[in-house]
């Protein structure tokens, strides 16, 4: 009986949240399953879960990688239970659950339950019905003000699941690869092979430099970047290899690479996303579709065009600038630098986050910053409160002083200042507490 | 001219937060004062020769990451201690618990008159630390730790971390140096006293105009 008014509770609030949108501005993605869960703490332990409960988890790349998974499942006919608005921690999960559950039977009506989770919420999600599949992208220093350091996420991860959990994990981040050491139970490999851009010393301060398994340090053929790339310990069993799904000939520029021998079309130039279409295909097959279910699916998620703003001539392209974590930074950073032509950047926050009030900004000497000092950056525009820092840590970096423009008020029509004085395509790696004032501007200098 | 000599200790594995932030900020320091230096960066299975340098460094790490440097160093036990009296040596977050008696009752150096516990939780602390007794501004200070060192005296900043001879511990970590342009020109005045060097007074810190943000920003 109370589960049955847990269920109805939840299903009305959503109704509610989805009618009342408009004025509450919130999309009800969390509220109705708090709510739900007040009436009973363990409402998630006394459904009836599908027979195949998918995690997708890591320190970047989840969301991408869940959507691509949901996209070919749907599109191969099953029914997909999934947080597609990207809400992965314990109320948003029962929210979702429920809003598809039976009030009578109490059963999830799914074929596939399939959640991008917080690597520090799996248990709290999936506490009595474990996991059949989990996902691990990779695991770097992430919110470390928030979540420790990335063993102690590890651990976390790994008292999550148990020997019935099959994982598919990037056998690149060698962090990652320590579940082949601790799991037990079934384990695949994915990873990407050599690529053009790859170096033979780390960039950027290493994680796991050390091997876990006997202490000695560990010798890297190649970096992709960060600490992933392909390593083996020179005294001990512990390396990246086997990898049973690789992906290779990436072409970031024109979006391909080749995974089983397939080519495979992925829907950005950076490399992350073909570490999301290679860990969907690992997934994938191990769940038992072909090549060609897949790579048909691939092509039509590929296919969905983005819309960029426009400024003149110039595309404007806001990107993901997620903070407190250096390889998902960093990488955003190399993307500007690669692409072609002229480049302006604007780069900057008045917030390091939106969960907790610290402005830790240790974080930002965990990058490179030296990638923006290239002769296609044309200037790098730096606003929000802690424009200083980032001054400071781009002359540290040895860019060009020249080019760096400390803008007092970003606010007041920033694009504006842009048009006429920089020139090619403008980035932004602006903090998401930054981007709607430059997105509005953008009407007043239209 | 004669060369600083500075060790960046276990720089592959004490870096957590930023540290290399410190050796950032020494070096750009030394490169205004138009001094000659050299930065060594060794770790586990190097062979260290801790007399030939004028400044070491060591920065915050995981607890599996300080449990590799704490089997490391203790072979140099015997060296450090010889040399612990006049040796400057900076320490920033959980590093400075090498230097104590032990670590979750794990031996260490034991240079130094504390012990260190394990904590169950995180102990995360953004702050400024007004009055201070080491330089005339604010210190902006971070700390993360799951670990606490039993000191009863000797602090070094406040309540923080300890001082003894020329050895500085504190839990503050990341690029402290950077964020304290005043810190890092008042432990940069100590090494160049030590190397005979004297400090020109034009140099102009990039890191001020951050620093004097922050100090209004957190003030208002």
């Amino acid at each position: 009986m109370k589960n049955s008014l847990a269920i109805i509770v939840n299903k009305t609030i959503s109704v509610g949240c989805k009618v009342l949108k408009p004025i509450l501005k919130k999309d009800g993605s969390v509220t109705p399953g708090y709510y739900a869960s007040k009436i009973n703490k363990n409402i998630l332990n006394e459904l009836e879960y599908p027979e195949l409960r998918i995690g997708i988890t890591g320190s970047s790349g989840k969301g991408t990688t869940t959507k691509l998974v949901a996209h070919v499942l749907k599109e191969n006919g099953y029914n997909v239970v999934w947080n597609k608005n990207g809400s992965n921690l314990y109320n948003a999960a029962a929210t979702l659950f429920l809003n598809n559950t039976s009030v009578i039977s109490k059963k999830i009506k799914a074929d596939i339950v399939l959640m991008e989770l917080d690597e520090s919420y799996i248990n709290k999600v999936f506490d009595k019905n474990k996991l059949t599949h989990l996902v691990v992208t990779n695991l770097t220093r992430d919110q470390v003000a928030r979540n420790g350091a990335p063993e102690v996420v590890y651990k976390k991860i790994l008292g999550s699941i148990d020997n019935d959990t099959e994982l598919i994990i990037n056998g690149d981040d060698i962090l990652v690869n320590r579940f082949t050491i601790d799991h037990t139970g079934k384990l695949v490999k994915y990873g990407i092979a050599k690529t053009k851009g790859d170096t033979s010393s780390p960039t950027i301060p290493v994680d796991g430099a050390y091997c876990p398994k006997c202490g000695s340090k560990i010798k890297y053929n190649y970096y992709h970047y960060g600490h992933l790339g392909d390593y083996k310990c020179p005294k001990c069993t512990f390396r990246r290899d086997p990898i049973k799904y690789e992906g290779s000939n990436v072409n970031l520029l024109s979006r391909t690479l080749k995974i089983n021998g397939n080519k495979v079309n992925i829907n950005s130039s950076f490399m992350f996303s073909a570490y999301a279409f290679t860990a969907a295909y690992a997934l994938l097959k191990e769940l038992g579709l072909e090549d060609q279910q897949i790579i048909k699916s691939f092509d039509t998620f590929s296919s969905k065009l983005e819309e960029f703003p426009y400024l003149g001539k110039r595309r404007i392209e806001m990107l993901d600038s997620k903070h407190e974590n250096n390889l998902s930074y960093e990488s955003s950073l190399s993307y500007i630098k690669s692409m072609p032509g002229d480049k302006t950047v604007i780069i900057g926050f008045d917030n390091v986050s939106r969960r907790y009030k610290f402005n830790d900004l240790s974080w930002l000497y965990d990058i490179n910053f030296s990638v923006l000092d290239d002769k296609s950056i044309d200037k790098i525009y730096v606003i929000g409160k802690f424009k200083y820092d980032i001054y400071s840590v781009l002359i540290h970096n040895k860019v060009n002083k020249k080019k760096i423009i400390l803008v007092d008020d970003y606010r007041n029509n920033l694009l504006k200042k842009i048009k006429n004085n920089s020139k090619g395509n403008i980035y932004s790696m602006v903090f998401v507490d930054t981007m709607g004032p430059i997105l509005e501007s953008l009407k007043e200098v239209k | 001219m004669k060369s600083i000599k500075i060790l960046h200790l276990y720089y592959d594995l004490m870096n957590l937060s930023g540290e290399d932030g410190n050796m950032v900020a020494i070096r750009d320091y030394l490169d205004n004062q138009n001094v000659k230096y050299e930065i060594d960066r060794l770790s586990i299975k190097d062979k260290i020769d801790f007399n030939k340098y004028s400044l070491i460094y060591i920065g915050n790490g995981s607890r599996e990451s300080q449990e590799l440097a704490r089997q490391d160093i203790l072979k140099y036990q015997f060296q450090l201690k010889k040399l612990f009296k006049d040796k400057f040596i900076i320490a920033t977050g959980n590093s400075f618990e090498l230097f104590g008696e032990s670590i979750d009752n794990k031996e260490c150096l034991n240079l130094l008159p504390f012990k260190t516990l394990y904590l169950k939780e995180y102990v995360v602390e953004e702050k400024v630390i007004e009055n201070n007794e080491v330089i005339n501004s604010p210190i902006i200070a971070f700390v993360n730790r799951n670990s606490e060192a039993k000191i009863k005296d000797h602090f070094f900043i406040n309540k923080d971390g300890i001082h003894v001879n020329e050895f500085y511990g504190t839990y503050f970590l990341g690029p402290l140096f950077i964020r304290n342009p005043y810190l890092l020109n008042r432990f940069m005045e100590k090494l160049f006293k030590k190397n005979d060097l004297k400090i020109k007074n034009d140099y102009k810190n990039v890191d001020i105009l951050a620093y004097n943000e922050y100090i209004k920003n957190t003030s208002k």
